[in-house]
């Protein structure tokens, strides 16, 4: 979903600023409205915009779990956990 | 359940003091609701899993136990304290999973549903019954049910999803081994708590709540997809569901994708536009729940946390713009979706029964998974009970790729089953069609409402009304009458009569003389005489003569008539000799000129069918009056209709009393000489005296008239009108009220016929049959009549399904041919059929809706033009003449309804600053709004008939604007001065307090200090409102009984500042009902069956002196009721010697009250004590009812009914002491908000009161008692009169009253007895002065 955004496939691996971009495009707001430690749910996040944003995410090879996401819905926790699993995850074939 | 389970369950903990938490926000607005009605079990969420398979019953039990253990939500106790409610976890207080085996049952499912259904509708004291239960139901080796349910202040659906996806992972992992728990530990309630409080005392509450306002004003009034009158949400929802197919799921995703915005997001949009539909205006408001658990402590903690926020939703052109701006009020709604929706509700002030923040729920489940619990057993949830639906749920379940269900939940209040059914197919079609019209890069209007089959029916099945008639003209018509029966009386008025030989030859010889002036055939010829023999001459006459007539009022000013007859420019005008010189410069003829006697020439200029037979002037709204042209062919079609649909015959006396002028008048006229019958003219002017209409009646055995509604209310009135017999009563001209008919059948014997149509289609174009039996809450304006089609369309001209209102289009014969010398506006108003080839269709400006029987319901104008006591007037017409008014420089007129059944016009005027000065200076303003009255109202006099001058008049110095910049008609200010109501609230109490009244009372101004609830237009009822919202914001509960005694701002407030409240709860032995203080002699007024007297306060207040209500000690659980009325009356005496020592007192007493202020005036005068005035409300002694079969509990029961407001004949099914109860809980009445131990004590006085009356006999009274008649009622024991009381009494004065038994003590009635029974105060202090 969403498959046609300007973030979509700009950059081979996710970075705090792609998530904050994406985010920010979900939301309908600008980037430096994001804060690293907001809580998004206070930007009007819902569970379905987690979901693609997860799917989205995906796309560049790792695997992002929905449901870890849902837990602590901060651009810092979240940026935490990709980081660690991009990190951890093999070259893709 | 076995005993090993016993033991691994109940592992014990350590035994701490449980602590005491309040309830959060959430749960104290449905504790809130679940105390309004103890009786209701809608707060019971409850899904039941049935399981196909193998399944491990030991370990699903414990699976089962250990979940319930490890969820503290289902182990809640809550209490009711002084400081609101309160609760804790009782950790031995989860539902164990009991199992019960129905497998020997015959039908073991069914058995299940039975059981399921039975429990789930148990209502649950949350103080006393434990919140949740599950159960095992056995139905056979491999089939079995889970069943879970759960009080809603436990949890809501998220927490209940939660469960059943933990009981899942649970009984797999105990499969793989006994002892295996899940990774994951479920979350503390006392996090949800914490996280709760942390809310409600931060700053981000008091900015959500400013936001919430600020985002809601101005939002329209919330109702739902049918416009039934809100009931109290069921125990027991309507549910539907719908598999929605491949197509619509792709389409949706496709959709998504495109748009950019979400699926459930789209989805809610076109959801929410759906419901717009239905509702009309320009934006609708919709609710969404908000589950409130992303990034919560609540995340994974089954407990009550969703949120219902409301979504405003405006029509959009496109699909795209509709779901980019859904979604982004969507994501900011969720910004501050913390804030509950009950606190915006009373935020908003919106309480009480009909007032709601949203209308229908839209819910789009995406995450929805179907419960597994293991391989080889299949699963299927079915969700039972999801809470309190109030309208209607329209749920979405599934991810849209695999499945998407519609799932319809109903208030089966407001929905019938077959309406339900129906939403799902116009919901799903209606989506389909949208996503393909976005598909199509086609407006969101293209999409219409009804489906195919709802469009056949409403367009075509109903309006099959095709019926072959002759070739005909009133003329030839009544000709033939004429000729076949010359000897027959074709009129009569008071004095004199006419055969219809004589009618023939004196029309005949009319005609050829008019026909020698040049009258024929499409000539217009005035006719401008009161009503008389002559002027159905005249009528006739020019018909016979070839030409059309119009109707001339001579009570319309000069100015108007110029008006009409320049643009009718008629040759001659048929006057009387009085008013011959109003018609200066034109052709007069006046009877005395008339011939007699006809010539033998033959009137050759006989009208044919698509000659116009008459014009009628209506009111225009650029202020010029518009004349209809009718012809023979569509006024022979409605005449031969009414004849035949009616059964006229020569028989029938038909009364004409409808002014020429109006339309009505036209069949008046015309049916009788039809049917050869006989046309009784009434008198001039007898049309508005209701007595000497009814003598006219009777004198002239009249079998058929018509009414006005607002003149048959008039007409019923008036107790000589009670028991008249005829054949048939017709109205039309306004809508006819539901409560009017059945006062028309309890007073009157005849049928009563609805009819419709404006002047542009030949009088009328429907009828209904508003019989004895017809119970339409709103009386339709019914079917078509012959060959007629009624449209109700869209703004597209597209057919609109039931219950939705839309344009009331007319077509068919009956059509008009336009107006006179108006080709523009004929064109304009008269137009091609879309839906008819070759066909017309009149656009009626009023707005209507179908019901599914084929009937049509009238909802009131769409554009400018209102009516008045059936009179058509446009307000442009009159704001044409006020501009001409000096200094007026903008004027608007509006229709106000501020009393119910109270219409009144008030013109708004803007004067330019040199007028406005001669207005202002010293004059007070009462005098310069009188001055400004006389100067608008003597211009208008001059220009526009009687009934178009406006009431009142307010000049304004700037007008209210809506947000887009137009007018703003509902914030128009009243026309009067608001009463004093002292100073604006002080401390923060009385600020609270006030904007508590205004909350409660629904008002946009908060009150003054010294303003009195009950003058701001409160009842018992809203005081039990303000009771409760006081409670709410203060923790304390002050009684109804502060709200009766105090009931000003600052009173409450100082009650509430001062340290102790005494909860006087309005039902000890007396209530002050009247806050006057003086020396005069007070009123005592004695309770009814139902042992409150609350019901006295308007009347004691219109009184205007001390008054007290003496109520029964049945009311108290702890006093015993008397023996006897006279032990009775003794303790009331005893009572009113307290409270007033000595002197002369006053006694009231309505219905039982009366028997019983009989029995006090007596044993008063016993001790010596002077008894002044003793009036008996429509009280009728006791051997009245002692031979009435003693009524049995229920039937005394079903009396609270009538009590209450409802018709206990309409309700056979409540036969049960819960089930009224119950009933009474649901309804929005006074009784029903009464706390139990306050219904329960009503209950008793109403049965115990009831068996006490049957064993009284009266004594005599020595003095005078004054009897009041309820002159509405007693149809049925017409014996029940004011002397039956004259056995008891020095003397009886019988005073009857145009009002039905249960009314004697509302407001409205308290504004007639008042006045009667202050002057009989005065006169009895006169007389007992003398005496003393």
């Amino acid at each position: 979903m969403n498959a046609s955004t300007p973030t979509d496939a700009r950059d081979p691996a996710l970075s705090l600023e792609r998530l904050r971009a994406d985010i920010a495009q979900i939301l309908g707001e600008s980037p430096e409205e994001i804060a690293d430690d907001d809580n998004l749910v206070d930007h009007g996040l819902d569970s379905m915009r987690v979901l693609n944003l997860a799917s989205r995410w995906s796309e560049t090879g790792v695997e992002i779990p929905f449901a870890e996401l849902m837990e602590q819905p901060t651009l810092n926790e979240w940026w935490a956990r990709i980081d660690a699993l991009q990190r951890r995850a093999p070259e893709a074939p | 359940m076995s005993s090993v389970q016993e033991n691994e369950v109940r592992t014990p903990r350590a035994k701490v003091t449980p602590t005491m938490r309040p309830l959060s926000e959430a749960q104290t607005g449905l504790w809130y609701a679940q105390q309004l009605a103890p009786d209701n079990p809608f707060c019971n969420t409850a899904h039941a899993l049935w399981i196909e398979g193998e399944l491990d019953v030991e370990t699903f039990t414990r699976a089962a136990d250990r979940v319930a253990r490890e969820t503290e939500a289902l182990a809640l106790c809550m209490t009711d304290g002084d400081t609101g409610p309160r609760q804790w976890v009782d950790p031995d207080g989860w539902p164990r999973l009991e199992r019960i085996d129905l497998s020997a049952t015959p039908q073991p499912a069914q058995a299940a549903q039975a059981w399921m259904r039975e429990e789930r509708l148990t209502p649950v004291d949350p103080t006393r019954d434990a919140l949740a239960c599950q159960r095992l139901l056995r139905l056979g080796e491999r089939h079995f049910v889970w069943y879970l349910r759960v009080h809603h202040l436990a949890t809501d659906g998220y927490g209940m999803a939660l469960l059943g996806e933990r009981l899942a992972e649970r009984y797999r992992l105990a499969l793989q081994a006994a002892d295996e728990t899940p990774e994951r530990q479920l979350g503390a309630f006392s996090a949800v708590l914490d996280e709760d409080a942390t809310y409600s005392q931060g700053e981000k509450r008091q900015r959500d709540a400013a936001w919430w306002r600020e985002t809601l004003s101005g939002a329209p009034a919330a109702t739902g997809l049918e416009t039934a009158v809100l009931a109290p949400a069921s125990d027991d929802s309507h549910r539907y569901a719908m598999a929605l197919d491949a197509t619509l799921r792709e389409g949706l995703r496709a959709l998504s994708q495109t748009l950019g915005q979400p699926w459930p997001d789209v989805l809610t949009a076109l959801t929410a536009e759906y419901c717009r539909r239905h509702v009309g205006g320009a934006e609708c408001i919709v609710g969404v729940p908000w589950m409130g658990r992303l990034g919560s402590a609540s995340a994974r903690v089954p407990a009550m946390v969703m949120n219902v926020l409301p979504l405003r939703v405006a029509r959009a052109d496109d699909v795209a713009t509709l779901v980019d701006e859904t979604a982004t009020a969507l994501m900011k709604a969720r910004r501050h979706g913390r804030y509950r929706g009950e606190q915006i509700r009373r935020d908003l002030g919106l309480i009480g029964g009909q007032r709601r923040l949203h209308g229908p729920l839209i819910n789009v489940q995406p995450f929805e998974r179907p419960l597994k619990l293991s391989e080889g057993l299949d699963t299927r949830l079915e969700i039972l009970a999801t809470g309190p639906v109030d309208d209607v749920t329209l749920g979405f379940r599934g991810d849209a790729v695999q499945v998407l269900t519609l799932e319809i939940e109903a208030n089966p209040a407001l929905y019938d089953a077959d309406q339900v059914e129906a939403h799902a197919l116009r919901l799903s079609t209606f989506l389909q069609a949208a996503i393909e019209t976005h598909a199509r890069g086609a407006g969101l209007d293209d999409v219409g409402l009804a489906t195919p089959a709802e469009a056949q029916r409403y367009l075509h099945d109903v309006n099959a009304t095709a019926h072959s008639l002759p070739e005909a003209t009133l003329v030839s018509l009544y000709e033939q009458t004429m000729a076949d029966s010359p000897a027959a009386v074709a009129l009569e008025a008071p004095g004199c009569r006419m055969t219809y030989a004589e009618l023939e030859r004196r029309t005949r010889a009319l005609a050829q003389q008019l026909r020698e002036g040049g009258v024929g055939r499409e000539s217009v010829v005035a006719v401008a005489m009161p009503r008389s023999l002559e002027q159905v001459i005249a009528l006739v006459a020019v018909q016979r003569a070839g030409g059309a007539y119009l109707p001339l009022d001579l009570a319309h000013p000069d100015e108007r008539l110029q008006r009409i007859l320049d643009s009718a420019r008629p040759p001659c005008v048929l006057v009387s000799a009085d008013a011959r010189h109003r018609f200066h410069g034109l052709t007069t003829l006046t009877p005395e000129a008339w011939r007699e006697q006809p010539t033998e020439a033959t009137l050759d200029s006989a009208p044919r069918p698509q000659d116009a037979a008459y014009v009628i002037y209506t009111s225009g709204s650029t202020g010029e009056p518009k004349g209809v042209v009718v012809e023979h062919r569509a006024i022979v079609n409605r005449l031969e209709w009414m004849r035949e649909q009616f059964g006229f015959s020569s028989d029938d006396r038909i009364l004409q009393k409808t002014p020429a002028t109006f339309d009505v008048s036209v069949w008046e006229f015309f049916l009788p000489l039809l049917a050869g019958a006989t046309l009784v003219v009434a008198p001039p002017e007898a049309h508005r005296d209701p007595r000497a209409l009814a003598a006219l009646i009777r004198e002239h055995r009249i079998t058929t008239l018509h009414f006005v509604p607002s003149m048959l209310a008039a007409f019923l009135a008036t107790p000589d009108t009670h028991g008249l017999t005829l054949t048939r009563v017709f109205v039309s001209g306004e809508a006819l009220g539901a409560e009017l008919r059945d006062r028309f059948h309890t007073l009157i014997d005849a049928e009563l016929y609805n009819l419709y149509g404006p002047t542009e289609a030949a009088v009328d174009v429907s009828w209904w049959p508003a019989g004895r039996e017809d119970r339409s809450r709103a009386v339709p304006i019914g079917y078509p009549v012959w060959n007629t089609r009624l449209y109700v369309l869209d703004a597209r001209m597209r057919p609109l399904p039931p219950g939705v209102a839309g344009d009331l289009y007319l077509g068919g014969v009956q059509l008009a041919r336009g107006y006179l010398r108006r080709p523009a506006l004929t064109a304009e108003r008269f137009i091609g059929d879309p839906h008819v080839p070759g066909g017309r269709l009149y656009k009626s400006g009023d707005i209507a809706r179908w019901r599914r029987d084929g009937a049509l319901e009238f909802l009131g104008r769409g554009d400018d033009q209102v009516k008045l006591r059936g009179l058509r007037i446009e307000l442009g017409e009159i704001e044409a003449a006020l501009l001409t008014a000096p200094a007026v420089m903008r004027a608007e007129v509006m229709l106000r309804e501020d009393l119910p059944g109270e219409p009144r016009l008030v013109g708004y005027v803007q004067l330019e600053t040199a007028g406005n000065e001669k207005f202002e200076g010293e004059q007070p303003d009462s005098e310069r709004a009188a001055a400004l009255r006389s100067r608008l109202a003597t211009h208008l006099a001059a220009r526009v008939p009687d009934y178009m001058i406006p009431a009142a008049f307010v000049a304004l110095e700037s007008w209210p604007l809506t947000a887009n910049g137009k007018l703003d008609r509902r914030a128009l200010p009243l026309p009067m001065c608001e009463a004093d109501e002292g100073a604006a609230p002080r401390s923060q109490t009385e600020r609270d307090m006030a904007a508590l009244f205004s909350e409660v009372l629904g008002r946009e101004r908060p009150p003054g200090v010294d303003a009195d609830f009950f003058d701001l237009g409160g009842d018992s009822l809203t005081a039990v409102h303000l009771v409760l919202a006081i409670q709410q914001r203060w923790q304390r509960d002050i009684g109804l009984g502060a709200i009766f005694s105090t009931p000003t701002v600052a009173g409450l407030a100082a009650l509430i500042d001062s340290a102790s409240v005494a909860g006087d709860d309005g039902l000890g032995p007396w209530v002050r009902l009247s806050p006057a203080e003086s020396d005069e002699a007070p009123l005592f007024a004695i309770h009814p069956a139902g042992g409150v007297a609350w019901n006295y306060r308007a009347l004691a207040r219109a009184i205007g002196r001390p008054a007290f209500g003496l109520q029964s000690p049945a009311l108290d659980p702890e006093q015993a009721l008397p023996s006897s009325i006279d032990a009775l009356a003794r303790d009331y005496v005893e009572r009113v010697r307290e409270l007033h020592p000595r002197g002369p007192v006053h006694l009231v007493g309505w219905s039982v009250g009366g028997i019983i202020a009989q029995a006090m005036a007596v044993r008063l005068r016993a001790l010596g004590r002077e008894v002044g005035l003793v009036a008996l409300l429509d009280a009728y002694p006791a051997e009245c009812w002692r031979n009435e079969p003693e009524p049995d509990p229920v039937a005394a029961l079903r009396a609270l009914l009538a009590i209450a407001g409802h018709d206990p004949e309409a309700h056979p099914e409540l036969d049960s002491r819960e089930k009224i109860v119950g009933f009474l809980r649901r309804g929005d009445s006074t009784l029903g908000n009464l706390p139990e131990a306050a219904l329960n004590g009503v209950v008793r006085a109403v049965t115990g009161t009831n068996r006490l009356i049957r064993n009284h006999y009266h004594s005599r009274y020595g003095g005078t008692l004054l009897h009041l008649r309820a002159g509405l009622d007693h149809a049925d024991r017409p014996e029940l009169q004011a002397g039956l009381w004259q056995p008891y009494a020095r003397e009886v004065e019988a005073l009857e009253l145009p009002l039905t038994h249960a009314e004697m003590t509302s407001r409205d009635a308290a504004n007639r007895i008042a006045p009667l029974l202050i002057e009989r105060l005065q006169r009895t202090r006169v007389s007992m002065g003398e005496s003393a």
